[in-house]
């Protein structure tokens, strides 16, 4: 089988044994995800590249410690740059601006080592969301974006928000459940 | 259950909780299995928001940043041990020592040798510089190929249509990327199985009752694949599409199991 074949945690367990081959895959078929994430969080292209930069090295030093049965390596990845993200923000305190998505479309180009089927996968993945995440009502979908791309506690959001915790936490209920549904109905592939 | 620590279940998977909700919450799931399923599947959905952000390719020079300090690291960790005497060393210490006796025999050995490997040498370079040619216009193709892909993946333009398993393999999906203005298009499947050789996929652009043959393809170890439909395609000018199970080659018409379908509604 060849490498661009194996999946994400066939790579990650090469990748506890050193295999920098495996690692160079994980990074061309994330490496664009988590800057988007990274970004969308700090709003800063320089501190989502280092980021990004971070995040992967952690990959690197800390591939042994990832266990296939506490889920996909996505969820591991995602959460780092996440986590890092955050940390890098609140220690900028820089200020976010609610963004546009939609403004923040760009053209990508034709790498030679970029893998289609895996990109054309990201595109279909990234669809899919963004068709779950339309059908949420606007509040639910704030308090999401709040919690999730702003870090901010399910406290905080009440004070930002001025509604009472039990609202918000019925919003961020019922928005996960929708998006739960909504994804399994487009056979969503973690 | 513990309802009040449960609530805190959507805000842990969103990561939104204090440090020491966190610990609440981690202890609970520790001792109750059932509880940490609830609690999985809901990470299961938050880990998939990133998804809904556009993609970013970060600079090239990041990446070579990054593997220059892999690569070394990589040494330092995961050298190999350092080898007992190999057996090139023990061949030559053994047999250094008695050269002197056999010098005019070892010279004249080493010269048939060296002629010989010069030229096996330079046979195996020409085979190589062709061999490097056609790589060479394969990627180039590839990477043409690319482009349309792409182009089409980010297009404005582009219309998505749902393509679903059928019966005979259920947990097939894809979707069905055209743009109507350039009349270019893309299938991007997933979960199909792997055929046995000798039989290939096939997709088909269906007319009412009539099935026009759209390109075959291959799936990859995880059941994925993506085809550039070569002919230009008018989605608003099809009712339907589907993949069959076909002969290496393809049919004119489809004679395997249908195993997607999908409506261009």
């Amino acid at each position: 089988m060849i490498i661009k074949e194996w999946s994400d945690e066939q790579l990650i367990a090469q990748v506890a044994r050193g295999d920098t081959a495996a690692y160079e895959m994980l990074y061309d078929r994330y490496a664009s995800a988590g800057l988007g994430l990274a970004l969308k969080i700090t709003g800063d292209q320089a501190l989502a590249e280092e980021v990004l930069q971070e995040t992967f090295w952690r990959v690197w030093r800390k591939a042994d410690l990832f266990q296939t049965h506490r889920g996909a390596f996505t969820s591991w990845f995602f959460g780092i740059a996440r986590n890092l993200s955050i940390d890098m923000l609140r220690r900028q305190r820089t200020q976010v601006q609610l963004s546009d998505e939609s403004e923040q479309l760009i053209e990508q180009t034709a790498d030679p080592t970029l893998d289609v089927p895996e990109t054309a996968w990201l595109r279909v993945k990234h669809q899919q969301m963004r068709t779950a995440i339309e059908t949420l009502p606007s509040e639910q979908r704030y308090v999401i974006e709040l919690a999730y791309f702003r870090g901010m506690t399910r406290q905080e959001i009440a004070q930002a928000t001025g509604e009472p915790l039990g609202t918000i936490h019925t919003r961020a209920r019922l928005a996960l459940q929708k998006l739960r549904d909504e994804l399994q109905s487009q056979g969503f592939e973690e | 259950m513990n309802e009040k620590i449960e609530e805190l279940f959507t805000f842990y998977a969103l990561g939104a909780v204090t440090e020491s909700e966190r610990q609440q919450v981690e202890a609970y799931v520790a001792s109750d299995a059932e509880a940490r399923l609830r609690l999985e599947e809901m990470i299961r959905t938050t880990s998939a928001l990133p998804y809904a952000l556009e993609p970013k390719e970060p600079p090239a020079e990041l990446k070579r940043t990054l593997m220059n300090r892999v690569h070394a690291d990589a040494k330092k960790r995961f050298a190999p041990p350092p080898s007992q005497e190999s057996g090139w060393s023990r061949f030559m210490n053994s047999f250094l020592p008695r050269l002197g006796q056999l010098f005019p025999q070892a010279v004249a050995v080493l010269s048939l040798f060296i002629a010989l490997a010069v030229g096996a040498w330079g046979i195996s370079m020409r085979n190589e510089v062709v061999r490097l040619q056609a790589q060479t216009a394969l990627l180039q193709k590839e990477i043409a190929d690319q482009r349309v892909v792409l182009a089409q993946l980010t297009s404005p333009n582009s219309q998505a249509f749902l393509i679903s398993g059928t019966d005979h393999q259920p947990q097939a999906h894809g979707r069905f990327l055209a743009d109507s203005e350039t009349g270019s298009a893309v299938l991007v499947v997933s979960g199909l199985e792997q055929l046995e050789a000798g039989k290939i996929y096939e997709f088909w652009l269906i007319q009412g009752d009539n099935p026009i043959a759209a390109g075959l393809f291959e799936v990859n170890e995880e059941g994925r694949a993506v085809l550039q439909v070569s002919q230009a395609v008018t989605p608003e000018s099809y009712d339907a599409i589907g993949v069959s199970i076909e002969p290496q080659g393809g049919s004119v018409q489809p004679t395997g199991d249908i195993v997607m379908l999908g409506g261009l509604d």
